[in-house]
């Protein structure tokens, strides 16, 4: 498998939630961080990147504001909103469950 | 969670409101992601040229993620609204005269319905200005015998209820009329409330200067005065305090000023301190307005049982209170009760004015979605959905009624403000009634449900043309044949039946009114000048004075030129507040099998009857020999002679009453009088006993002077005042005319039919407008097949027999429709009405004839335009 697999339907959300939560970035740094963190296994393409991060902004997740970055032009932050904070936890947990739901199914060995 | 909201909230109004800012925030956010990725490429090796391309590639096409992005951030719907905003309002501008039409009938009715809800909502639905006002109420004695509520309370029953009940916090009474009062040493008339100590806690006044009195005050008489009369007395509202008035024979301070808004009961300038106790110890001397608050937390049921209680106690303890029961009841309902029904008449003919308009602007609405099926078709061929196509016709339709609205709520404030102006004052609380928040919010809610009520039928209409007929046609409105007329002629059936409601109203109420107008008073009104006098009466010495003085008075204005004869009366005729008495004949029983005889009681002098042109049946006038040691005498009205002494002739008979002692014993029947209707001129007279005022020195201290004279009574005054001040220059005088108090005794029924006739006028108007536009149209539509017919030999004459046959056929259908409806409504208002059935087959027989007659009329325009259709024109048109 040369391919990365896809993610799950609403995974790249608690991904991306995740990331912003440890501290707020941009754009492009929290794609950088993804690829990084995941050792290239999970591959999000900029195209469903930005979708992704302005839907999570429309429905209050996070929030975004324009700081000067690190190449001193300006750049636009995400940041977790109070709301978005209490979504990461119960999504992770959520998540928690079904991985370890998951995982002693494919445990199963044949009788 | 709800804070999650705000962020989200705040995200896409930014889009929506900086749509241009959030596409430049797009582009440097994309643009700063290529450069980042650019200098990471160019870290690993690459050129610059090489690495911008290499990130451009890798990002994909950002044209298309900023499109992608662009769609995620606006709101779908609202650039559609924004759209069908636009084009509505283009398309009402392209329909000028359609539109106007729309505009125009929607004002109307929303115009109407908004001054007649301000009314409502100002008199009856907004809570009393006071403190906790749903814990105000009014108490009053019942007599349980078929009497029914009694306005006013005894004294001592009074006494009794506040001590024994356990419901109230505060109980008090007050009474008072307008009384002579010398203010800054000046003699005027004012409006005077005795009152007890917790009268100013029931309403939970605080003054706006100076303070009220609590119970445990010294027994001098204090006073509190009305804003609005002590900024007229002394110039400033609180430069009364510390001032002394004088008024019913003693001096009072004033310690305190109400609030501007507190003028309760009706328009009071002052509140004098009564004695918690009168010293009347009548218990059958009905002369106290009871009001009370009940504690927090009492229904209004224990308190009634509680009192209830009480009264039965009373009446076993007293055998005057046998039948006196007590009503309670919420001080709004009390204050409204007899507006209630007129302002619930006059809303339920603005919502039929207004169900009328509706209908109207539909039928507008559907002849215009008729003419643009052609453009309609295209926009569903080049893939509008009905949807869509629905929404579209829809936004027109709100975007009509919201402007209508707005005109309609201009109309409506300067209709009520002519309300206002021709309103009876028995109407209360009309300075409450204002244009609010809760009438604004009526008028749109009202604008919103009749825009998409009677818009979705039309616009769903103009949606669903068929396309490739409708493409096929050559003219412009033929897709839209076949379903709408009988749509249309449901609307014209309602129509006529909704006017033929209001109209049978309006005619019921006016035909009442003119009865009511041509009523035999039992007395004239023409050319009798009325004087009002106060005098100021201090013990029964003052009564005494009192009585002389309008003795001079009387015979000084009979020898004034101009004046034909002048006499005095103590309770004018239509005032409220009226004496009455239980009465026995003979010595005989006061009451009769169960029920107790009663009679009104008229203080009067000798001549009266000769003044106001009551004929005497029997017997004579009282005369000056009448005095207070001679025997007393009485004159009777024609209903109690009857009532008592049938064929027989009461002259010389005794009738005793529980007045006063003297009358307790007896007095003579000396004469017989016509009946007159001094209640009010709805009211059939009641047994009446009039007595001479100087028999009566203490009611016959304060009358009214009532003068008949030759020509203009307004030209005495002048001569009156003087020879009134040349006797005491320190009694009050005011003038009006018999003519006057007759008018205002009809200012309310005038007032309702004014309005329900207006409004069914009104009505008649808009749907007689709606049976011509909708029979044009659809002449017009029928146009090619009248060509056809015609052509084939048709008679002019056949042809404009079926138009006026058809439209026949619907009016006769909406008028029994209407005239069912109009028995339900006309038995709902029969209350109001005067010597009129609700059935009155008169008024209903010509406002049907009208009805027919006018519609006739209005058809029968376009159906000789159907008859003079000129077959080839049409044909070719075809």
């Amino acid at each position: 498998m040369s391919k990365p697999p896809d993610l799950m339907q609403g995974t790249l959300d608690l991904l991306l939630l995740k990331i912003i939560g440890l501290a707020p970035q941009h754009g492009w740094a929290i794609g950088q961080r993804l690829r990084q963190v995941s050792s290239e296994d999970l591959q999000v393409s900029d195209g469903s990147l930005y979708p992704a991060l302005h839907k999570l902004e429309l429905a209050g997740w996070i929030e975004a504001e324009w700081k000067t970055s690190e190449l001193g032009k300006r750049a636009k932050f995400y940041s977790l909103t109070p709301a978005g904070r209490r979504r990461l936890e119960q999504e992770t947990e959520h998540w928690r469950r079904v991985s370890s739901a998951i995982t002693r199914v494919l445990r199963l060995t044949e009788v | 969670m709800w804070r999650r909201w705000i962020y989200s909230l705040r995200a896409r109004l930014r889009a929506l409101l900086h749509p241009r800012r959030s596409d430049r925030e797009l582009n440097d956010e994309l643009s700063f992601h290529l450069a980042m990725e650019t200098r990471d490429n160019v870290a690993r090796g690459m050129s610059q040229t090489e690495a911008a391309r290499r990130a451009r590639m890798n990002f994909g096409g950002v044209q298309q993620l900023k499109e992608s992005l662009r769609e995620e951030r606006s709101i779908p719907w609202f650039d559609h609204l924004r759209q069908d905003v636009t084009f509505a309002i283009r398309m009402i501008f392209r329909t000028k005269v359609v539109s106007l039409a729309v505009i125009v009938t929607f004002a109307l009715g929303i115009g109407a319905n908004t001054a007649i809800f301000s009314l409502i909502n100002g008199v009856l639905l907004s809570p009393l200005p006071y403190d906790s006002p749903d814990r105000i109420v009014t108490v009053e004695p019942f007599w349980t015998n078929g009497g029914g509520p009694n306005a006013v309370s005894s004294a001592p029953d009074f006494r009794d209820w506040r001590e024994r009940n356990h419901t109230f916090e505060y109980m008090a009474f007050h009474a008072g009329r307008e009384v002579r009062i010398v203010a800054n040493g000046t003699p005027i008339f004012a409006n005077v409330q005795l009152v007890t100590p917790d009268f100013f806690q029931v309403f939970g006044v605080r003054p706006f200067s100076g303070r009220v009195w609590a119970e445990t005050e010294e027994r001098r008489p204090l006073a509190v005065v009305g804003y609005s009369w002590a900024s007229g007395q002394f110039g400033e509202a609180a430069a009364a305090i510390g001032e002394t008035i004088e008024a019913v024979g003693q001096a009072a301070e004033i310690v305190g000023v109400a609030p501007p808004a507190f003028t309760y009961p009706g328009s009071t300038d002052i509140w004098m301190s009564s004695a918690l106790v009168p010293g009347s110890s009548s218990r059958g001397g009905h002369n106290y307005f009871v009001v009370g608050k009940l504690k927090a937390n009492v229904a209004i049921e224990e308190a009634r049982a509680d009192m209830r209680t009480i009264a039965s106690q009373l009446e076993q303890e007293y055998p005057e209170n046998r039948f006196k029961s007590v009503a309670i009841t919420p001080m709004l309902d009390n204050l409204t009760g007899r507006a209630r029904t007129t302002l619930w008449l006059l809303f339920g003919t603005v919502i039929a004015v207004m169900l009328i308009a509706c209908v109207n602007v539909a039928h507008l609405q559907l002849a215009r979605a008729a003419s643009r099926g052609r453009e309609m078709a295209v926009r569903a061929a080049i893939g509008g959905g009905p949807g869509r196509l629905t929404r579209q016709v829809l936004t027109e339709n709100v975007v009509l009624g919201f402007v209508g609205c707005l005109v309609g709520l201009v109309f409506g404030w300067v209709t009520l403000k002519a309300f206002l102006a021709m309103a009876p004052a028995e109407i209360p609380r009309l300075n409450e009634v204002h244009i609010d928040a809760r009438v604004l919010l009526f008028t749109l809610a009202v604008t919103a449900l009749c825009s998409l009520l009677f818009g979705v039928g039309p616009a769903r209409r103009a949606a669903r043309s068929d396309v490739s007929s409708g493409l096929r046609h050559q003219t412009a409105r033929s897709t839209v044949r076949g379903i709408a007329p009988r749509v249309r002629s449901t609307l014209v059936m309602v129509e006529v039946a909704l006017s033929l409601v209001l109209l049978v109203a309006s005619g019921l109420l006016l035909r009442s009114f003119v009865r009511l107008s041509q009523v035999d008073l039992g007395f004239t009104t023409e050319r009798v000048l009325v004087t009002t006098t106060s005098y100021p009466v201090v013990g029964p010495a003052g009564a005494a004075a009192a009585t002389a003085f309008y003795r001079d008075l009387i015979a000084q204005l009979r020898t004034l030129p101009g004046v034909r004869r002048a006499a005095g009366m103590m309770t004018m005729p239509f005032d409220t507040l009226r004496a009455n008495s239980g009465y026995s004949i003979d010595g005989g029983p006061y009451s009769r099998d169960g029920q107790p005889l009663i009679a009104d009681i008229q203080v009067v002098t000798p001549g009266y009857f000769d003044t106001v042109n009551t004929p005497f049946r029997a017997g004579r006038d009282f005369d000056d020999g009448d005095l207070a040691g001679r025997p007393q005498v009485a004159i009777i009205n024609e209903r109690l002679a009857r009532e008592e002494f049938g064929a027989g002739s009461p002259l010389g008979r005794i009738i005793q009453t529980g007045l006063t002692p003297d009358t307790r014993k007896g007095m003579r029947i000396i004469g017989v009088v016509a009946d007159a209707r001094e209640r009010s001129p709805e009211t059939p007279p009641r047994p009446e006993i009039f007595v001479p005022y100087l028999q009566h020195p203490g009611p016959g201290s304060r009358l009214t002077i009532l003068t008949q004279t030759a020509l203009d009574p307004g030209a005495l005054t002048g001569s009156i005042r003087e020879a009134a001040r040349m006797l005491n220059p320190s009694v009050p005088i005011r003038f009006s005319t018999m003519d006057e108090v007759l008018t205002k005794a009809l200012a309310y029924p005038r007032f309702r039919t004014t309005l329900v006739a207006a409004f069914g006028l009104l009505a008649g108007l808009l749907a007689l407008i709606g049976i011509y536009s909708v029979l044009s149209y659809l002449v017009a539509e029928q146009t090619p097949e009248v060509g056809v017919r015609l052509a084939l030999g048709a008679l002019r004459r056949d042809i404009f027999k079926r138009v006026i046959g058809a439209s026949m056929r619907l009016v006769c259908g909406g008028l029994i429709v209407g005239l069912v409806l109009s028995l339900i409504a006309a038995k709902a208002i029969e209350t109001l009405l005067f010597a009129v059935s609700a059935r009155d087959p008169m008024t209903i027989g010509v406002v049907i004839a009208l009805i027919a007659v006018t519609a006739l009329v209005a058809s029968s325009i376009p159906a000789l335009r159907a008859a003079s259709v000129d077959p080839l024109v049409a044909l070719r048109d075809e």
